[in-house]
């Protein structure tokens, strides 16, 4: 038991950190962005070439890669997202595939010029604390209280500051925000450009625990993530939160129960079923609220 | 909205769950030991590079040679002719002859250029076997163009591919490394009367198939071998497999626990894992939790090098088996020495100018090989990761210039598809294991054999494999 709550808290932790991005995005503009997951990736790469490949201190390359990924989040925002102001979400959900596309084909051009699968390690050196049998890295410890921080530190500027109301009010009604003062491109481009910054800080906390890494290496985690996501509320930062950490120990648990069967999927079974009878009986999930 | 998007997301998540099945057939599997040896080599030559013309009956259909001293030794002859009356008639007089004619062959292959930039490989590096080929003459007179497309390494893209392939009316299909893929494409190649030489993949649902061959052992016989080398090397240690989630890869495990079952090897746990999972600790505890001394890594590369270092991380360090190549052992380079890390494959090692011990047995082929990468493409790098993967299709290429070699200067498909129901050759060339295509129960088959190998630290200070066991078909 204890095992498995470690080791759910682990992936929890990791689930958490994609779902506070995805969550953030969709509070700000009502649309889910299938390509975080990648976009986080090129920066890892990114992340990796300056500090593995040309020396820089962990902390240098980790701000250059969030700052590339924010630039890419603005622009997409700038350029796709706003010029489609007046089609349905579903549309631009549909264009964040593009953009997946594209950033992955981009990560393969320049991972080609690397030539090889990449390994960074993590902020914090040392072996790690063993609990309940499982080896928990510094670094796994700090990506748990980095997405609880994120998470809490968003909420509270959502719901505290201006601008935060600024955010939530663009989101529901545009014109209606426009003209009450609400500079509703600006706000849009920080939801992308920061949706895409906390997801690059996930991955760059995630990516030592991998081990070694290429492009399209956290789509299965990033799909979860976005699970723990719905889970949430979709509107709730906290919710995203809990629901990384739920979606993590169901999977683990579901791991250790029929682990003696060895029946294929039956992680992602387990959490596919966790969603469907939570949106049964909470179709706007655990903490979220009316779209 | 919120709803919407969730039944999106659900959609996504039982797709990812459930995957593509094939419908599982049961497969021929009436096997039978014999090994090839040297004279065994029925009409077919092996020659050496002292007489490139020997064995063959009419020297002038052949393809014109370097001057001495000049070019690569590629074009010399890996075997005579088959000159006897065509038997099958599976194409058309329609088909028969697409993709072929006096002095060209079209071939077409589908592969996963996607991950060729992992290993800084590219289309152009993959041709080099043919360049050297076609500026010797070609074969018997026809020069040799290989085109590529995409599979992404997935079913439904490797699908897309071969219909991308068909519009270019190649002679003959072929099919990268891709135990899902190739099931998938040896449907549609029934469909579409296609000619389709292919990689390693499983027999199951192949019984009433007549269009797709390999050279290569089946999936079920790499799970046999690993189950074999388990139960030669480490009887009496608990066993445990983390295998991937496939329908495609499962009769590989089936074969493997077989073996186990037979020599008494105790497997303590087992852990199916789904492609790109990223996070492998809880399929590590499990086999740490049960005790397994020795590890079976059913799993492509990238997946199985970051189980190593996940499990190193976790300090948990059994033995660990799994598919060798060098993108895995040069990642984890100290990590992949203690201990060494064991693999079988259906393919050479190969390590960049390391010539000795069991590479010597082909060292030839390695320096054809350096050597027509030196002159045609100087850049690409066999050093690195992408080297032994290289050789490795160079040695597949050369595999299929054996065919087609043997398919004679009449050659058709029609014509192919006999020396692929007939050809019995030992070791055609030095890097290659002996093809069989004769073996009761196995049709369209002819490989057998595959390479035990073990890491190394290789004198470039890389850490590389190489083999431990070269060309066997069982090892009990």
């Amino acid at each position: 038991m204890g095992q498995v709550l470690v080791l759910g808290l682990l992936s929890g932790g990791i689930y958490a950190l994609f779902a506070v991005g995805v969550v953030l995005v969709y509070r700000g503009s009502r649309v889910l962005n299938f390509a975080q997951g990648e976009v986080g990736t090129a920066g890892l790469f990114l992340a990796t070439w300056l500090t593995v490949d040309h020396g820089l201190p962990w902390i240098g390359g980790a701000i250059a890669a969030i700052v590339m990924t924010a630039a890419i989040g603005v622009a997409f925002e700038r350029f796709v997202v706003r010029r489609m102001g007046d089609a349905p979400r579903v549309s631009v959900a549909v264009a964040t595939v593009g953009l997946l596309l594209f950033v992955s084909t981009l990560e393969l051009i320049v991972f080609k010029l690397g030539g090889k699968p990449r390994s960074i390690d993590g902020p914090i050196a040392g072996a790690g604390a063993k609990i309940a049998g499982v080896v928990v890295s510094p670094t796994q410890m700090l990506s748990l209280v980095v997405a609880l921080g994120i998470g809490v530190g968003l909420a509270v500027l959502l719901r505290r500051t201006d601008f935060g109301l600024g955010v939530l009010a663009a989101a529901q009604d545009t014109a209606a925000a426009r003209l009450v003062g609400v500079p509703v491109n600006r706000v849009s481009a920080f939801v992308w450009g920061t949706g895409a910054a906390v997801t690059t800080l996930g991955c760059l906390l995630i990516a030592p625990g991998l081990g070694a890494f290429a492009p399209g290496a956290v789509s299965r985690l990033f799909l979860f993530g976005l699970a723990a996501a719905v889970l949430g509320g979709l509107t709730s930062l906290p919710g995203a939160f809990a629901g990384g950490v739920i979606v993590g120990i169901v999977e683990a648990s579901a791991g250790r129960i029929f682990e003696s069967v060895a029946l294929p999927g039956v992680k992602t079974l387990a959490v596919f079923v966790l969603l469907l009878v939570t949106l049964l009986v909470r179709p706007d999930g655990l903490f979220g609220s009316k779209a | 909205m919120i709803r919407k998007l969730s039944a999106l997301l659900a959609l996504l998540l039982l797709t990812s769950c459930t995957g593509a099945r094939l419908p599982k057939e049961v497969a021929a599997r009436n096997r039978t030991d014999t090994t090839l040896s040297a004279n065994e080599s029925t009409t077919s030559t092996s020659v050496d590079g002292s007489d490139p013309l020997g064995g063959v009956t009419n020297p002038s259909t052949l393809p014109s040679l370097p001057a001495k001293g000049k070019g690569s030794t590629t074009a010399t002859t890996l075997v005579a002719a088959d000159t006897s009356a065509v038997r099958s008639t599976l194409f058309t007089p329609n088909e028969n002859t697409i993709g072929i004619t006096k002095d060209s062959i079209t071939l077409c292959a589908h592969a996963a250029l996607t991950y060729g930039a992992a290993f800084n490989t590219s289309d152009k590096d993959l041709n080099v076997y043919w360049s050297a080929i076609n500026d010797a003459g070609g074969i018997y007179g026809r020069k040799v163009t290989v085109t590529y497309e995409n599979d992404d390494y997935k079913p439904d893209t490797a699908v897309q591919a071969a219909n991308a392939c068909k519009q270019k009316n190649p002679f003959a299909l072929i099919g990268g490394i891709g135990f899902d893929q190739i099931p998938a494409v040896r449907n549609w190649a029934e469909t579409n009367h296609v000619l389709y030489i292919h990689h390693t993949a499983t027999v199951e649902g192949t019984q009433n198939q007549h269009y797709s061959f390999t050279g290569l052992p089946s999936t079920e016989k790499m799970g046999e071998m690993f189950g074999e080398l388990v139960a030669a090397r480490y009887r009496g240690k608990k066993v445990g497999i983390i295998k991937r989630n496939s329908p495609n890869w499962e009769p590989g495990v089936k074969a493997f626990k077989a073996v186990a079952q037979k020599y008494g090897v105790q497997i303590v746990a087992e852990d199916p894992v789904d492609q790109n999972q990223g996070s492998y600790q809880q399929e590590l505890l499990d086999m740490s939790n049960h005790g397994a001394q020795v590890v079976w890594l059913w799993e492509n590369a990238l997946d199985s090098t970051q189980i190593v270092k996940q499990s190193k991380a976790q300090a948990y360090n059994p033995q660990f088996l799994l598919f060798p190549f060098n993108l895995t052992s040069q990642t984890l380079n100290n990590d992949a020495m203690n201990p060494p890390l064991v693999g079988v494959a259906m393919y050479p090692a190969y390590s960049f100018h390391d010539y000795s011990g069991s590479f010597a047995s082909y060292a030839s082929d390695m320096k054809e090989f350096e050597a027509e990468y030196a002159k045609y493409r100087p850049n690409a790098d066999l050093t690195g990761f992408g080297g032994d993967l290289l050789f490795l299709n160079w040695t597949g290429m050369k595999g299929l210039a054996v065919l087609l070699q043997k398919c004679g200067p009449d050659c058709t498909r029609n014509k192919m598809v006999d020396v692929m129901t007939s050809l019995k050759v030992a070791r055609p060339f030095p890097a290659s294991c002996d093809v069989d295509f004769t073996r009761p129960g196995f049709p369209r088959m002819g490989g057998f054999s595959v390479n035990v190998m073990q890491t190394y630290r290789s004198p470039s200070g890389d850490v590389n494999w190489r083999n431990t066991d070269t060309c066997v078909e069982h090892l009990l």
